[in-house]
């Protein structure tokens, strides 16, 4: 339960695709895959270091780091990572040359379901030139209409590849001006911020899920099943009142082997 | 023979009155006032007395879909909060505390239950929807809340249930031994209209 909390959470920041990032003024870092998400407002602490986003993959994608600018070679280095607890495993580590133009490819190829961060490091200077978060998960396919009359429920339906047979399943539906609002930060405990608002979050409680509930407008709407099937079918209640606009609606899955995200744009007329 | 006869019946006439005893001290009389329920009883001093109302209502599918909308007056904890649905899929049930939250329960042989202990006293808009089986025209339901109040010093206690718009109909109270059943309630609610979605039926199960 706990970790579809952080699931919702980790979806509240889950934001359209941005393919393209610079990270460092040494270079600048290419993802060669126009369909990953990022959470531009979610921090992972890991290894006494911030990282401001996280991408996602699905399993058997693949996608190519390239780096720019390179005046040396790069050591590139792929570590297995846990949400919510220190350490983690040296899953791939490779040296990549640069070609003529500065550039450089690291292609690490299709991931097993997991997290990972992403190192790339000048080998001259020593210097960080590149890091970044991943979750490759399994596919999540959510299905909705693109609008909604405001005092109807919006029915989900939320179809995780990898046929669980028994996995948690949540949804959540907010204004896409307070979702941008809203950051989150995973550590030892799981801290949701918002304006002056806070949440942390080392369990779940009824309590504690009140704790996070001030976080959201009333214009917004949370739904959740504890032991699902795929597909799982979820329902949202809105209200007549709810202001009209676009809101975000992001789903999440949750079983012991991994985690599935999901989001897209729900216009509310 | 004479002298166990006469023990037995004393000892019958001691149980008797002991039996009597008992039932007075834990009868309990239940009123209907301004839209609640009212439990006066005697117990022992500063016993807990468990106290379960419940009431049946039958709701109308209407495009394969049952729903029902209320307020709920959650009474002082300890308390239990049970909803059976029968004919049904699943069962959704939407909790506003603020934002509306609302977890689903899959059927199973056409039964969805949803059984909350200790939820925190107060009073919630809920809603209750879901799939009916293919073929239902109605998905009888079954609500319950259980609660615990203590008797004072001298062993009166005193319990009060907001029935305010729960549907008309028999009401019962099971607790110090005894089942009462009352006549509470307004109008038994009106079916759903075709818009889809929840529709607005005003009412307090409790």
């Amino acid at each position: 339960m706990r970790r579809l909390l952080i699931c919702l959470a980790l979806v509240v920041t889950v934001a359209l695709a941005q393919p393209e990032a610079s990270l460092q003024e040494s270079g600048a870092v290419h993802l060669d895959d126009a369909a990953a998400l990022t959470l531009p407002n979610t921090a992972i602490e890991f290894m006494n270091s911030g990282y401001g986003f996280k991408t996602l993959y699905k399993i058997g994608d693949s996608f190519a780091l390239k780096l720019l600018n390179l005046t040396a070679s790069a050591d590139v280095s792929l570590y297995s990572i846990h949400l919510g607890h220190p350490g983690a495993e040296l899953f791939r580590n490779e040296l990549i040359n640069p070609d003529e133009s500065g550039s450089a490819s690291f292609r690490p190829g299709p991931l097993p379901r997991g997290e990972y961060i992403l190192l790339a490091k000048d080998t001259k200077q020593s210097s960080v030139l590149a890091q970044l978060p991943l979750l490759v998960q399994d596919e999540l396919t959510m299905n909705s209409p693109e609008n909604l009359t405001a005092g109807q429920i919006l029915n989900v339906g939320l179809v995780r590849a990898g046929n669980p047979t028994n996995h948690a399943v949540g949804c959540l539906l907010l204004p896409e001006r307070d979702y941008n609002k809203i950051n989150v930060t995973i550590a030892e405990s799981l801290i949701i911020n918002k304006g002056n608002l806070s949440a942390d979050i080392g369990g779940i409680t009824s309590e504690q899920v009140m704790q996070i509930l001030p976080l959201f407008p009333e214009n917004c709407a949370i739904a959740m099943e504890s032991e699902a099937t795929s597909p799982s079918n979820l329902s949202l209640i809105t209200e007549k009142g709810w202001e009209r606009g676009d809101y975000m609606l992001l789903g999440a899955s949750y079983s012991p082997q991994s985690i599935s995200l999901a989001q897209k744009v729900v216009e509310i007329q | 023979m004479t002298s166990i006869n006469r023990t037995l019946s004393m000892l019958l006439l001691a149980l008797l009155a002991l039996a009597l005893a008992c039932t007075w001290a834990t009868a309990f009389e239940a009123s209907v006032k301004d839209g609640s329920v009212t439990i006066i009883g005697k117990a022992s001093p500063d016993e807990s007395m468990r106290f379960a109302a419940s009431f049946h209502m039958q709701l109308p599918v209407e495009a394969g879909q049952y729903q029902y909308e209320t307020r709920i007056s959650v009474p002082q904890k300890p308390n239990r909060f049970t909803v059976k649905v029968q004919n049904v899929q699943d069962l959704n049930a939407g909790v506003k505390m603020g934002i509306w939250l609302t977890k689903r329960f899959e059927a199973s042989r056409g039964v969805a239950t949803l059984s909350k202990a200790d939820v925190p006293p107060g009073s919630y808009n809920l809603k209750i929807f879901g799939l009916a089986l293919a073929g239902r025209s109605t998905v009888p339901v079954d609500v319950r809340v259980e609660t615990e109040v203590k008797a004072d010093s001298n062993g009166d206690y005193k319990l009060t249930i907001d029935t305010t718009g729960i549907p008309r109909g028999e009401y019962n109270i099971q607790g110090a031994g005894q089942t009462k059943t009352i006549n509470v309630g307004q109008e038994a609610p009106s079916p759903a209209s075709s818009q889809g979605g929840i529709i607005d039926w005003l009412g307090s199960l409790f």
